[in-house]
C-alpha cells in the first residue's frame, strides 16, 4: 500500500524528534540541543554559564577548595589552631620536635607548635597576595588600556613609565623603602604593588592594542559610546582572561616575594609571622637534616597557595569565554 | 533615428518617475552631503579616498551606493558619522537636523551616533562583540542614549529581536554571536542599529557576507523596517542586485568621485555614464545564451587614488574615450540629464547612440 506524502511525514517526524516547523527555521537553527523546538528551552543566565565552565576544570575546582580551606584555616586559625599565637610550650623550648600527635607538624626552635604558627603565619602571607595582587592589576590594567586604547603620545609617556619601573631592582627598592615605611604589613603592600603592575599593564596594553581594531569596537563608537565606555563596557571585558591569569600569578609572586624577603631577613620581623618568617627560623633545619620539617611544611603551604591559586587562573579564564562552551 | 527606436514605454515611465522625484524633492531632506572630499596623507602621498560627493537623501527614502572596491563607499559613510582617523583629512557638508556634522564636536557627535544615524556593519560576526550576549548588545545599544529600567531595556530587546525577525527571541537574546547563524547574526545588527528609531540608517555591504536566500531575507528585513519607522537608509554595496532590489535611487561611484546619479530604473535601464554600462553589461543575464562566450569585463584596474588620471578618472579604461577631446584634459562635472539623472560624463547626452557595450 503506498502512503500519501503526509502520512510518510507524520510517520518520520516523532522518529526524527520533534522537527522545526516552518522552512525558515529549518533553514536558519543550527541550534544548542535544548534549544531545539519541541523540548522545552532553557534560558540559562549567565552566573550559570559561567559556573558550568567553571566547574568542567577538575584541577581548578580542586584548587578553589583547597584555597578556600587554607584561607578559613589561617583566618580562623583562632578557632582551629591547636595553640594560642605564639604560645610556647615550656617543656619544649630551645629545641625543635618532630611531628607528633600532640604538635601535627612538630614544634619550632623556639618550642611553638608548628601547626598553629603555619595557620597564624598564613593571615599575614595571604593577605599580603590578595591585596598586592589586587591593587597591582588595578594600576596596571588602568595603565594598559590607558597606553593600549589612546596610542600616540599617552601611549609614549606610560609605556616609558612601565619601562622605567621595570628596570628598577626590586629587592634593593624594597629594604630602602621598607626602612621609610616601617616594616608593616600594609607597607609591604604599598611596595609591592608599585613594583608589580607593570607586568599587567604591558599585557593588557598588548591586548587592548589588538582589540581596540576589532569591528566591534568601531560598532560601539558608530553606536555613540563614549571612549570611557568602550574601554570598560566593549574593550577589557575582551581582555577578562589574561588579567585573570597574571592576577592570580601576582597573588603567587606576591606570597613568594614576602617570604623571600623575610627569609633574608629585610621583611617582616617577630613576633609579627608569615610563611617567610617561619622559613627565615627554621635555621636548625640548615645543620640538621632530620629537622626538615621546619621548612617542609610552611614550604609546602606556600606551594599549594601558589599553585592552587594559577589553577583558579585557568580555570577563570576559561570560565571567562564564552566560546569555552561548545 | 535611433531615438525614435526607444520603446515608448519607457518614456511613460520616465515621465512617472520625475513626478515621483519631483514630489520627493519638495521635502525636506532627512540627510545632506554637501561636496564631501576626504583626503588621508600618506607617505606615498596623499590619498583621495572621496572626491566631492553629494547627494540628498529624504525620510523613508533608501539610497544606493554602488561602487568597486576603494571608490569610496565605506570612507563616504563613515566621514558623515565622523568615525574616520584622525588623519583624515575631511572637507564639505554633512547637514543633519540642521547641523554639519564634519568638524562638530565629538561629544556631540557621540549624539547622534547610534540614536539618529546608525550603522550596520557588513561582518556581523566581527562587528558584534563575542563576550556578551546578543540581548546584553542590543540593549547596551540602547542604554548608551537613553534611560531606561532594565525591564523595559529587556522588553524592548525581544521586541526588536522580533521585529527583525529572529525566532524565540527570549531564548536568543540569552545567546552568544557565535551560537547564531550568519544570517541571524546579520539581523542581530539590524535589531542593534534600529534600537533607537534613527532617522538615517547606513548599511555598509550588510549582506555581500551571505549567501543569496539569507541575503534576499536579510533585505526584506530593512524594507519591513522602512513601512515601520520611515527610517530613510542607504545602502552600500558593490551588488547591482541587491541595489535593484531595494534602492529607491542610486549613486554610483568611481575612484572617490560620483559618476552618475539618478533614480533607479533611470540606471538600470538608461545609464548614461560609460562605467555604469560596463558595470550592468558584466552582469550575467537569464535572458541570454551565452555559449562558449565570457561575461562582458570592464577592461584595466581602478586608477590609483594617489595617482589619479588627468580629466576624467575612467578615461583610460572607458571604450568610449576620445584621447584628442576632454575626457584626458578637464575633469567632468556632474550635468543634469533631466528627471533627476546625472552623470558625470562629457558624453553623457549622446551616450544612448553609441553602440552597446556587450556587443
Amino acid at each position: 500500500m503506498t502512503q500519501s506524502p503526509r502520512q510518510l511525514r507524520e510517520e518520520i517526524a516523532p522518529a526524527m524528534g520533534a522537527m522545526p516547523n516552518t522552512a525558515l527555521v529549518e533553514a536558519e537553527l543550527p541550534m544548542a540541543p535544548d534549544l531545539v523546538p519541541g523540548a522545552e528551552p532553557v534560558a540559562r543566565s549567565n552566573w550559570q554559564l559561567f559556573r558550568r565552565r567553571f566547574f568542567r576544570h577538575k584541577l581548578a575546582v580542586i584548587s578553589l577548595v583547597l584555597l578556600v580551606l587554607i584561607i578559613i584555616g589561617c583566618f580562623g586559625a583562632p578557632l582551629f589552631a591547636p595553640y594560642p599565637k605564639n604560645h610556647v610550650d615550656a617543656l619544649l623550648i630551645a629545641d625543635a620536635h618532630g611531628p607528633s600527635l600532640k604538635h601535627w607538624f612538630g614544634t619550632t626552635d623556639s618550642g611553638q607548635d608548628l601547626f598553629s604558627q603555619v595557620l597564624y603565619s598564613g593571615q599575614i602571607s595571604l593577605e599580603i597576595g590578595l591585596a598586592v595582587a589586587f591593587f597591582s592589576t588595578i594600576v596596571g590594567v588602568f595603565v594598559g588600556a590607558l597606553a593600549g586604547f589612546f596610542g600616540g603620545i599617552t601611549d609614549q609617556l606610560l609605556s616609558r613609565l612601565t619601562d622605567l619601573f621595570l628596570v628598577i631592582p626590586e629587592i634593593a627598592i624594597l629594604a630602602v623603602a621598607l626602612q621609610y615605611l616601617g616594616r608593616s604589613g600594609t607597607s609591604f603592600i604599598i611596595i609591592l604593588a608599585a613594583l608589580g603592575w607593570m607586568y599587567i599593564a604591558r599585557i593588557v596594553r598588548g591586548q587592548v592594542l589588538s582589540i581596540r581594531e576589532k569591528e566591534f569596537v568601531e560598532a560601539a563608537r558608530a553606536s555613540g559610546a563614549s571612549h570611557k565606555r568602550i574601554i570598560l563596557r566593549h574593550i577589557l571585558p575582551n581582555c577578562i582572561g589574561p588579567i585573570m591569569v597574571n592576577a592570580t600569578l601576582a597573588i603567587a609572586v606576591a606570597v613568594i616575594a614576602e617570604s623571600t624577603l623575610a627569609f633574608l631577613g629585610l621583611g617582616l620581623q617577630p613576633p609579627n609571622t608569615s610563611w617567610g618568617i617561619l622559613l627565615n627560623q627554621a635555621e636548625s633545619a640548615v645543620t640538621d637534616p632530620a629537622k626538615i620539617y621546619l621548612v617542609l611544611f610552611p614550604a609546602l603551604m606556600l606551594l599549594i597557595t601558589v599553585m592552587a591559586v594559577n589553577f583558579i587562573g585557568d580555570g577563570l579564564r576559561d570560565a571567562f569565554d564564552p566560546q569555552s562552551t561548545h | 533615428m535611433v531615438d525614435a527606436l526607444e520603446p515608448t514605454s519607457l518614456h511613460t515611465e520616465a515621465v512617472d518617475h520625475h513626478h515621483r522625484i519631483a514630489s520627493r524633492d519638495d521635502r525636506e531632506p532627512m540627510l545632506s552631503v554637501r561636496h564631501l572630499k576626504v583626503e588621508f596623507p600618506t607617505d606615498d602621498g596623499v590619498v583621495h579616498a572621496v572626491d566631492d560627493v553629494s547627494f540628498d537623501l529624504a525620510a523613508e527614502e533608501t539610497l544606493g551606493i554602488v561602487g568597486e572596491s576603494g571608490s569610496g563607499k565605506s570612507v563616504t559613510s563613515m566621514a558623515i558619522l565622523g568615525l574616520l582617523p584622525k588623519s583624515a583629512h575631511v572637507e564639505g557638508e554633512v547637514i543633519f537636523a540642521g547641523r554639519n556634522l564634519v568638524g562638530l564636536k565629538q561629544k556631540d557627535l557621540r549624539e547622534v551616533r547610534g540614536d539618529r544615524i546608525a550603522m550596520v556593519f557588513q561582518d556581523a560576526l566581527a562587528a558584534l562583540n563575542p563576550v556578551f550576549t546578543v540581548g546584553a548588545q542590543i540593549g547596551e545599544a540602547i542604554s548608551v542614549h537613553h534611560d531606561v529600567s532594565k525591564e523595559d531595556l529587556d522588553d524592548r530587546v525581544l521586541e526588536l529581536l522580533d521585529l527583525v525577525g529572529i525566532p524565540q527571541p527570549r531564548q536568543r537574546s540569552a545567546q552568544y554571536p557565535h551560537e547564531y547563524s550568519g544570517g541571524m547574526r546579520q539581523r542581530a545588527m539590524i535589531a542593534m542599529a534600529i534600537a533607537n528609531d534613527p532617522e538615517v540608517l547606513i548599511a555598509d555591504e550588510p549582506t555581500t557576507a551571505l549567501d543569496v536566500t539569507i541575503q534576499a531575507q536579510v533585505l526584506d528585513v530593512f524594507e519591513r523596517i522602512q513601512d515601520r519607522t520611515k527610517t530613510a537608509i542607504i545602502l552600500i554595496t558593490h551588488d547591482l542586485g541587491v541595489v535593484a532590489g531595494v534602492a529607491d535611487r542610486v549613486l554610483v561611484m568611481y575612484a572617490g568621485r560620483q559618476v552618475e546619479r539618478g533614480d533607479i530604473d533611470h540606471i538600470f535601464y538608461n545609464p548614461r555614464h560609460p562605467y555604469t554600462r560596463g558595470l550592468l553589461a558584466s552582469l550575467p543575464r537569464l535572458d541570454r545564451r551565452y555559449g562558449h562566450e565570457r561575461l562582458h569585463r570592464i577592461k584595466g584596474q581602478p586608477p590609483s587614488l594617489i595617482f589619479l588620471p588627468s580629466g576624467c578618472a575612467f578615461n583610460p579604461r572607458c571604450p568610449y574615450v576620445d584621447i584628442t577631446g576632454p575626457c584626458v584634459r578637464d575633469r567632468p562635472e556632474l550635468q543634469e540629464l533631466g528627471a533627476g539623472q546625472l552623470s558625470a560624463c562629457f558624453y553623457a547626452q549622446t551616450l544612448e547612440e553609441r553602440e552597446p557595450i556587450d556587443q
